[in-house]
């Protein structure tokens, strides 16, 4: 039995793996792992049929005459070698993308490593999955506490959940808040479906899209009622006047119509908030980004957070220290695509992210404009499924000159590929699980070992990197022989080494949970001050204090376009058996959820005439889909919900598109869309 | 802190397993909490005991903890300024005294000292190895052991526990570091030769009968150090040579610690290992438990069912027992957490787990041990080993109220929305909170600082609020009983407030109580006095099911007296106590002429009556006699039996009304009619049943002996009115037809004559209380009175003397609070269903606060003492 990680999300659960004659036989879940705590969901469960999947790529293989070939690694990378020379001598390096998904981003040798080659490659056209998912909340807790600082669920007295449902996406977070539930944890729930966790707290069942205007009504309760923090308002906070002049005319009367919910439920929520020693609002991971004003809702509840002075406390947001990592980038000069568009999205005072803002690159190759894009590498990720309006996306994709996906199994970006890589699982390598203080607040690393051998002729990404970059006479840059080597070079700039995370299979605390960064005077704003009110936003043009504004498909904002399309459309709900289009082949899995569905309130499916089992259309002005009816009680009348990830000719991001975006990150607008329903 | 309350309750078997007792060889711990072996820096420069030292350990054994593990003692020679020494017989006698202080602080308490073998280290950083001890120099160690263990047993301590973990000499030994060449080092044998002979050694020289027991690392947390792989044989081995329990820490080895500045020897409490033996903020509670649970779980597997001690960063009960239960470990070793509160067992065992000043994990301790000076810790200032008395100050409500709940406190519970907290401090004091919420007189919103601001704070409605919101969460309470600590029985007469408060009490002090009652149902006056309107029947059952369900019997339908049992037999039958709670149901006549006709009714029999469930046919035209709440309940009752118009008769004026006021108001709403300064002077009847009623116009005159002005009849100002019934319902009395009253002393208006102090009326062992002996009086005065009694009762049947122990409060006044804090923000005010649709049914009128409205009202209170006003 082996101490190591699932990596299947961002989660990285500690699990047992238990290994017999170098077959992996069963995963089991680590009881004593400090975040997930004995809990795992049914696809670490069956991380053995996923690794051994007959669907399983095992060797690189290339598409000629429209069918793919196998080939050997030798030729699949002098193939792309030459292609990308061939790129960068007529077009530019810039010509040539490289996007990693989310599993991307949360394995740091994949993302690190595609920015190491485009960085020796020279091109600024870095893609991360961050340009539709998780910034948003960074950007937004940047801009008003000058940290990024994380939820603190064990120590809360009071926890919002905000458009969350852990108990489908985070079951660690779950468990964690049934347990403080037992130890009288005041739990309010705002979503416009009665989540499983809603049954035991306070449930506002909100209207999609209309956060802000909720969060702006608690403002103005706990402003004109007194219920805020003085002492901390007055001696952190910049802009309060400001901000109570504000949010003036967001009365809980107002608002209570915007959001289909009662006043006097704004008012006690906002008391209870207010009050309690140590409060938490954990947002959903996408779903008050993925708005038109998903920056401004973030923003809102950072100011929530403020002005109660549940920030840098016990149980409130709290800095949390993250891993110095060494970083493997290497300079570009020029800006990627979509920097011009969204400016602080590409850097916020001193801080660049190194990616550019990938829902504008299905236009750029589209038309060519202002460069042509002719290739792209991408791996630990599905554009082709996740991205927004997906129909889109595919026409760009078979326009590339090249398209190089590395993947584990044949996804809908890796069918449209001239050459698909072998990639192997991080069962088969060694890596770090680090991004517990990224996201569980828990300043602590493992490593994630390597159990098996990998699979047939895959690899991990590192390796394809650094064999590509030798080929192309980068060879410098990729000097890293064997996963450990990778390791410990990243390791340099911790403390850590790779032989103490050796030693210590279960894990190591590399820091400490800080609670009083203020008395440090480390509030890193321009102003020194946690900024209610934004003189960074205002300066680039943007809403210095959060302001509500309806979503772009909304029958208030388009009454024209409610008339065809009068129900609510939301996408991007997750359940427990995948992860976004992934392990739907696993047949245990696929017993549990066999088909995509749509949840949507029996009055409305009578309204409508269709039944559980039923198959509807649903259809939005972009595009239609067919799923199957689950009618429930939990959802609010009006709304459909259509579950995340269904890829095949079922993908929801048919019915979706990059018309909308938020002006500040450039988020589609993928929640509160317009759409109708037939039955067929 | 009111530390004997915590004495006091220490029943509640809310954390069961961790307040079990467990026995080490023959030595038995009361509880599973052990003080583990924590450095005070406290000794002598020399290693003798100091009166500082013997302070703190006595404070530490007050706190009621089972095991006590002293500090590690010296059994070398070497120098080590301010370590506790036994290495010559020198040390015995002062051991002896400090072992006698503490068992007579408690003597309950098991103390162990731990036996350390240090490795030497000097201020210039050079630290001695195991390499480096020379083999005549280990052959002693063995024989250094086992001399100081017998000097321990000597001095009177009950237990040794030999120190084998962090950086001491024999961990050092045990560690894969150990890189000795010979047969004390290389393999696993060898690094374990040591350790072995050690534990033969101090066996041989204890005897059989002795407890040795050993503290270990699980994991040591250093490069290529121990893991829980070799801590797991290590355990094996140790268990196999019959120590008697395995205590697990890690961490804290000098190989890893933070490089220390010039001229300085390392401090092995830093560093990733060391930060690992006292897990810091950071790190999770109990981060350190899975070690024990593997130990433990390695030791099982090997036969042997010695107790495993796990340590590090448990600091809620809750964990503790939760370890407990989980058989992660046998016993919770503590040191941060006892040093930031020593009383932590004991407000464990009372459940007042919320007042344990939590260790904040903040390294303080660690830190002075590492400058050298005495360890403290930082907590201590948040008043436990500085107790302040701020409790001495009261509050005005808390002074007003004859239960003395601690209002405060519980506002403050509930602004922060911590309902169920806020309970816990209600029941505290009552039983039926959410009737209570319902029914009581609230003097101390009379009382309350806020009213001379803008309105005073609506305490009961928040208490409703506070009992219904949790029973509604959490469905009624899963209760279980108390132990039954004394072979007693206590027999209660009288199921109302008073007697099921008594029986309540009794119980939690480990009585047995049946309390007989003559009514068909329990609840006294709460059942059939107060109308359902005003307080639904279904809730005060519930609230005595609770009562029942903590093992007060109930026997319905046995009265006592002369339609029943015989007072005197209950002591025949095996009662050893009674206490007489029979309230005073009896309605006082009028004395005038027609009292007799059909048609007359008595306002308490008339409202049982429609409370325990018969029909009651009333006129259309009503008149109610008295100014008084039955006065109203009766009238307002009427209503709802279908009486067309109900007046109330009463003598004197608005202003002397002893009903409460907003009764009064609602009686008026529902168009009720009152005519004041109206004596009755005849009940006018034909052929038996009453037709009307004659009255006198009266005025009022010189206040009379309850203070209030005494109405004069007019002569010459009769007046008749038509009704059609009468209820009389200007007072009531004790009924005391069950007493022998050639034996009882009674007042002259039939009251009990009870001693004020104990509530022992002249008959030994016979108590008294309630409405039977104040008269008329409100629940919450009853309630008080039933406690009272449980207090007597117990100190009675325990044979000690009944002192007043009350200290007069200094009640804290408007000026002292610093209102500038505070808005002026309305009262809030409950909904009610509307007048009309009141008098249809007996559904309760007041809607009782929403959370929003409590928790706004909540907020307004000024929680008196708490923000002084900083200009006084």
């Amino acid at each position: 039995m082996i101490k190591t990680v699932c990596m299947l999300c961002f989660q990285v659960c500690g699990i047992n793996a238990c290994v017999k004659n170098g077959k992996l036989t069963k995963v089991e879940p680590m009881p004593e792992h400090p975040f997930s705590r004995g809990v795992l969901c049914p696809r670490g469960e069956c991380l053995a049929s996923y690794v051994y999947s007959p669907d399983r790529i095992l060797y690189p293989m290339m598409k000629k005459n429209g069918k793919f070939t196998r080939i050997s690694w030798d030729e699949a990378l002098d193939a792309i070698a030459n292609k990308l020379q061939q790129i960068k001598k007529k077009d530019g390096a810039h010509s040539v993308g490289f996007s990693v998904g989310s599993i991307g981003a949360e394995n740091i040798v994949i993302s690190a490593f595609a920015q190491r080659f485009r960085g020796a490659f020279g091109s600024p056209n870095y893609f991360s999955i961050e340009a539709h998912c998780f910034r948003t909340r960074i950007m937004a807790r940047l801009l008003t506490f000058g940290t990024y600082p994380l939820e603190d669920p064990d120590n809360s007295e009071c926890i919002i959940l905000w458009g969350h449902n852990p108990d489908a996406s985070e079951p660690p977070l779950a468990a964690r808040i049934y347990k403080a539930l037992d130890r009288g944890l005041k739990l309010i729930v705002i979503d416009p479906k009665r989540i499983p966790l809603a049954k035991r707290g306070k449930f506002i069942q909100i209207k999609p899209g209309t956060d802000a205007a909720l969060a702006l009504a608690m403002m103005n309760v706990i402003i004109n009622e007194g219920i805020y923090n003085k002492e901390f308002v007055e001696k952190y906070t910049l802009g309060f006047n400001k901000l109570k002049e504000h949010v003036k005319d967001y009365l809980p009367e107002k608002v209570a119509e915007i959001c289909g919910v009662s006043a006097d439920d704004i008012r006690e929520i906002s008391w209870i908030f207010a009050k309690a020693k140590g409060a938490s609002i954990i947002q959903g991971i996408n779903a008050l980004d993925q708005h038109i004003n998903g920056f401004q809702n973030s923003r809102a509840l950072a100011i929530l957070h403020a002005i109660t002075g549940n920030y840098d406390v016990p149980g409130g947001w709290a800095f949390n220290p993250f891993m110095r990592l060494t970083d493997l980038r290497l300079p570009v000069e020029e800006e990627p695509i979509g920097a011009d568009q969204f400016p602080l999205f590409r850097r916020l005072w001193n801080m660049v992210a190194p990616y550019g803002q990938q829902m504008v690159l299905p236009d750029v190759i589209l038309s060519g404009k202002p460069y042509p894009i002719r290739a792209m590498i991408i791996s630990g990720g599905n554009p082709a499924a996740s991205w927004p309006d997906s129909e889109k996306l595919k026409k760009a994709f078979t326009k590339l000159d090249m398209l190089v996906v590395m993947d584990l199994f044949m996804s809908q970006t890796a069918e449209l590929a001239h050459i698909v890589l072998p990639a192997c699982s991080s069962l088969e390598m060694v890596g770090l699980a680090y991004n517990y203080g990224l996201t569980g607040g828990m300043p602590f690393v493992m490593l994630n070992r390597k159990i098996i051998e990998p699979l047939g002729e895959s690899w991990p990404d590192w390796k394809f990197y650094s064999e590509l970059g030798r080929r192309m006479g980068y060879g410098e840059y990729f000097p890293w022989n064997s996963d450990e080597e990778v390791v410990e070079h990243l390791l340099k700039a911790s403390k850590i080494t790779l032989k103490d995370l050796e030693e210590h299979p279960e894990g190591i605390w590399f820091g400490e949970r800080c609670y009083d960064i203020r008395a440090k005077n480390q509030i890193k704003t321009p102003s020194g001050k946690i900024e209610l009110y934004s003189q960074t936003l205002a300066d680039a043009g943007y809403d210095p204090m959060p302001i509500y504004r309806e979503p772009t498909r909304s029958s208030v904002k388009s009454p024209e376009l409610a008339k065809k399309y009068p129900l609510i459309l939301n996408t991007g709900a997750r359940i427990q058996e995948y992860t976004h289009w992934q392990m739907r082949h696993i047949p245990e899995l696929r017993k549990l959820a066999p088909d995509p569905v749509a949840e949507i309130h029996p009055d409305t499916a009578s309204r409508y005439g269709v039944g559980d089992a039923d198959m509807i259309l649903v259809e939005t002005k972009k595009g239609q889909i067919k799923v199957k009816v689950k009618t429930t009680e939990d959802i609010m009348p009006g709304v459909i919900n259509v579950l995340h990830g269904w890829a095949e000719e079922l993908n929801e991001n048919v019915l979706t598109d990059v018309e909308a975006q938020d002006p500040v990150t450039g988020y589609p607008e993928l929640r509160a869309l317009a759409c109708q329903i037939r039955k067929v | 802190m009111l530390f004997a309350l915590f004495v006091i309750s220490g029943t509640d078997m809310k954390y069961e397993r961790l307040f079990s007792p467990i026995t080490i060889r023959n030595c038995v711990f009361s509880n599973r909490i052990m003080s583990t072996a924590a450095v005070t820096r406290l000794a002598a420069e020399d290693g003798h005991v100091t009166e500082a030292f013997k302070e703190r350990y006595k404070r530490l054994v007050q706190g009621g903890l089972g095991a006590m593990v002293v500090e590690a003692a010296v059994v070398l020679p070497s120098k080590s300024s301010f370590n506790l020494r036994v290495s010559d017989d020198e040390f015995i006698p002062e051991l002896q005294d400090f072992v006698k202080e503490i068992r007579l602080v408690n003597p309950d308490v098991k103390v162990g000292l731990q036996l350390i073998h240090f490795l030497k280290l000097s201020r210039s950083g050079w630290r001695q190895k195991v390499e480096d001890l020379k083999p005549e120099e280990i052959t002693v160690i063995p024989g250094q052991f086992a001399s100081g263990a017998m000097r321990a047993r000597e001095a009177g301590f009950n237990f040794v526990e030999l120190h084998m973990a962090h950086f001491t000499t024999l961990a050092s030994f045990l560690s894969l570091l150990n890189k000795r060449k010979d047969e004390y080092g290389g393999d696993f044998e060898g690094r374990v030769k040591l350790p072995t002979e050690v534990v033969l050694a101090t066996r041989k020289a204890l005897g059989n009968d002795f407890p040795i027991g050993a503290r270990i690392l699980g994991e040591e947390f250093t490069k290529e150090g121990n893991t829980l792989l070799q801590s797991t044989r290590v355990a094996r081995r140790l268990a196999s040579l019959g120590l008697d329990y395995i205590s697990v820490s890690a961490g804290e080895r000098f190989e890893d610690a933070d490089p220390p500045p010039p001229n300085f020897p390392p401090f092995a409490g830093t560093g990733y290992s060391g930060y690992r033996m006292s897990p810091r903020w950071w790190n999770p509670d109990g981060v350190q438990v899975y070690l024990a649970e593997g130990i433990r779980k390695a030791v099982r597997e090997a036969g042997y069912e010695i107790p495993i001690v796990t340590a590090g960063k448990i600091r809620t009960p809750e964990l503790a027992e939760e370890i407990l239960d989980q058989g992660r470990a046998d016993i919770i070793g503590m040191a941060r957490a006892l040093l930031a509160d020593p009383d932590w067992p004991l407000k464990a065992k009372a459940d007042r787990a919320d007042d344990i000043v939590k260790c904040a994990a903040c390294g303080y301790c660690s830190e002075s041990d590492e400058r050298y000076e005495t360890v403290t810790c930082i907590e201590w200032p948040k008043g436990v080993l500085n107790p302040a008395s701020p409790w001495l100050l009261v509050p005005p409500c808390k002074a007003a109220c004859p239960a003395g709940i601690d209002i405060r406190s519980y506002i403050d519970e509930a602004a922060q929305g911590h309902y169920e907290k806020a309970l816990h401090v209600i029941e505290e004091k009552i039983p039926f909170p959410a009737t209570i919420g319902r029914v009581c007189p609230h003097p101390c919103e009379a009382k309350c600082n806020r009213g001379e601001y803008d309105a005073s704070i609506a305490i009961n409605g928040l208490k409703r609020f506070i009992a219904d919101l949790v029973a509604a969460r959490q469905g009624r309470k899963n209760v279980s009983q108390p132990p039954r600590v004394h072979k007693e029985r206590v027999a209660i007469i009288g199921a109302g407030p008073a007697g099921l408060t008594a029986g309540f009490n009794l119980v939690q002090r480990g009585y047995g109580v049946t309390v007989f009652e003559a009514l068909p149902v329990a609840g006294g006056m709460l059942t059939v006095g107060i109308p359902e309107y005003r307080l639904p029947r279904g809730l005060v059952q519930a609230e005595i099911e609770d009562i029942q369900k903590w093992g007060v019997e109930i026997r319905l339908n046995s009265p006592v007296g002369k339609n029943g049992l015989a007072l005197d037999g209950l002591f025949q039958q095996g009662y050893h106590a009674v206490f007489i709670a029979t309230g005073a149901h009896r309605s006082i006549t009028l004395g005038v002429s027609g009292e007799d006709l059909e048609g007359v009714h008595h306002g308490t029999s008339f409202l049982r009556e429609i409370n325990l469930g018969k029909k009651v046919v009333v006129g259309g035209k009503v008149a109610v006699v008295g100014g008084g709440n039955v006065a109203i309940d009766a009238a307002r009752t009427a209503f709802r039996c279908g009486s067309k118009e109900v007046f109330i008769v009463y003598r004197r004026s608005r202003e002397e009304m002893p009903a409460y006021r907003e009764e009064v108001e609602a009686a008026e709403r529902e168009g009720i009619k009152i005519l004041y300064l109206a004596t009755p002077s005849k009940i006018l009847g034909k052929n038996g049943q009453v037709t009307g009623i004659e009255c006198l116009r009266a005025e009022l005159g010189e206040p009379d002996e309850s203070g209030r002005r005494k109405p004069i009849p007019v002569r010459g100002s009769e007046f008749v009115m038509d009704v059609n019934a009468v209820i009389l319902a200007i007072g009531e009395t004790p009924d005391l037809f069950l007493l022998d009253l050639t034996k009882f002393r009674v007042t002259s208006d039939e009251k009990m004559k009870v001693d004020p102090l104990s509530l022992m009326t002249n008959v030994p062992g016979v108590f008294a209380g309630g409405d039977a002996v104040s008269g008329p009086a409100t629940v919450i005065e009853a309630i008080a009175a039933g406690k009272k009694a449980a207090i007597s009762i117990d100190k009675y049947l325990r044979g000690e003397k009944i002192e007043d122990e009350e200290i007069a409060p200094r009640i804290i006044g408007m000026e002292e609070v610093d209102v500038g804090r505070f808005n002026k923000r309305p009262r809030q005010t409950m909904s009610a269903i509307s007048p009309k649709d009141r008098i249809r049914g007996l559904e309760e009128v007041n809607l009782g606060f929403t959370e929003l409205e409590a928790l706004r009202e909540a907020d307004r209170c000024f929680q008196c003492g708490l923000f002084p006003n900083k200009e006084k």
